[in-house]
């Protein structure tokens, strides 16, 4: 098994180094002289390495973290459904009811107006 | 002009690590892609469809590495980021519902118990897979990234609802099954690229409210749907598969008539009282 998951690392690096390569070539076989409408934002006309000033709302982050919270309560689902053929129908009931409970909590957080963007 | 921008470290290497991340993703998906019913695939995993999943839930990363400290890029990298975690909360109830009725991991396995193919079980779940697919943030900067993220969303759609490899005259030429999987994939290609260039755009004003009020509300009612009556068909005796796929398909008809008939209602009572507000402004 471990030897398994050495191939799986191997070929990801393999992958990220294939990706990479392409752009670090480019960096070296390009010329490095710039010229100063290059590096502006062609659409916005503002300077492309610029300190971005912006105000990130909090729906950002919010939008985040019910990600985390749903997606972590599903993750437990993944044992539970591996399971299922051999479950009683009382343990399905269980998940249905823990399920229910992350439906609540999606509930709740759309009655509160955090999933709206706005 | 003086800009201010990052550490010099940073400002180099975020853009390179962006790309080296997402195509890393993209391309390491393929390692447990089951080519046929045989050992055609780079390596075997009993986990194969959770370390998919885990892939996926890196997709937002290289996107906030390339719009770092780019001024307005960063904002857009943001709104693609919040889409593309509304697009994974529709799959992944999705993703469940096969994992429950196949009862393993491995994709080989899934393809192994798909004796009748899930789209015609759980067509619901594959549709809600299937849109999750077509999100705008599919659309990469690169074409490459783009057409690789979206093949490769495709062949996974065969193997977790059409089947895979399975395909006619298999027991001859076990090799066939590699073509009829990227048959299936290159068809939904197709079919998403129609869909893609067919359909509005949606803003992501729209596109979250649509994803994380409706859609994945949806998903999770298919969900608690499929495991109470396929249980229920299987405690009160019904063991043919074929009717409790029907059992399945009658209830995922049933789910997505009445979601539709709801969504109907409640546009017509939002044309209703526009109507109203029009007609007493006169």
């Amino acid at each position: 098994m471990i030897h398994s998951y050495a191939l799986v690392g191997l070929c990801l690096l393999v992958a990220a180094v294939s990706g990479a390569a392409p752009v670090l070539l480019a960096r070296v076989l390009r010329s490095n002289r710039s010229h100063a409408r290059e590096l502006q934002d062609q659409e916005r006309r503002t300077p492309v390495f610029a300190r971005s000033g912006i105000e990130f709302k909090s729906q950002y982050y919010r939008f985040a973290v019910a990600f985390a919270i749903f997606t972590g309560g599903m993750t437990f689902l993944f044992p539970w459904a591996l399971a299922y053929i051999d479950l009683p129908f009382q343990a399905v009931a269980g998940g249905a009811l823990f399920v229910a409970c992350l439906g609540a909590g999606l509930f709740y957080v759309s009655c509160k107006g955090w999933l709206e963007w706005k | 002009m003086e800009v201010e921008v990052g550490p010099r470290v940073v400002r180099a290497v975020a853009p390179v690590a962006a790309v080296a991340v997402a195509v890393a993703v993209a391309l390491a998906v393929w390692v447990f892609i089951p080519l046929g019913p045989g050992d055609l695939r780079l390596l075997d995993l009993e986990t194969s469809a959770l370390y998919v999943v885990a892939l996926g839930a890196l997709a937002p990363f290289p996107l906030m590495m390339a719009g770092w400290n780019r001024g307005s890029t960063e904002v857009d990298a943001v709104h693609a980021v919040a889409e593309i975690i509304g697009c994974r909360m529709l799959q992944l109830p999705a993703l469940l519902v096969v994992v429950m009725l196949s009862g393993t991991l491995s994709l080989q396995g899934i393809i192994r118990a798909q004796s009748v193919p899930y789209i015609l079980s759980v067509p619901l779940a594959a549709l809600l897979f299937f849109l999750a697919g077509t999100s705008p943030v599919t659309r990469w900067p690169s074409a490459f990234l783009e057409t690789l993220n979206s093949f490769t969303m495709c062949v996974l759609f065969s193997i977790l609802f059409l089947g895979g490899w399975r395909g006619p005259w298999l027991m001859q030429v076990p090799l066939l099954g590699a073509a009829w999987l990227f048959l299936k994939a290159l068809l939904l290609f197709g079919l998403l690229r129609l869909v893609q260039a067919g359909t509005p755009r949606l803003r992501i004003d729209q596109l979250l409210p649509l994803t994380w009020k409706s859609l994945v509300p949806l998903s999770v009612l298919l969900w608690l749907a499929v495991a109470l009556v396929e249980k229920g068909l299987v405690t009160l005796g019904v063991t043919s598969i074929y009717w409790r796929s029907a059992g399945l398909f009658t209830t995922n008809v049933v789910i997505g008539l009445g979601i539709a008939a709801v969504l109907t209602r409640i546009e017509r009572a939002g044309e209703l009282s526009h109507t109203a507000r029009v007609q007493g402004g006169r």
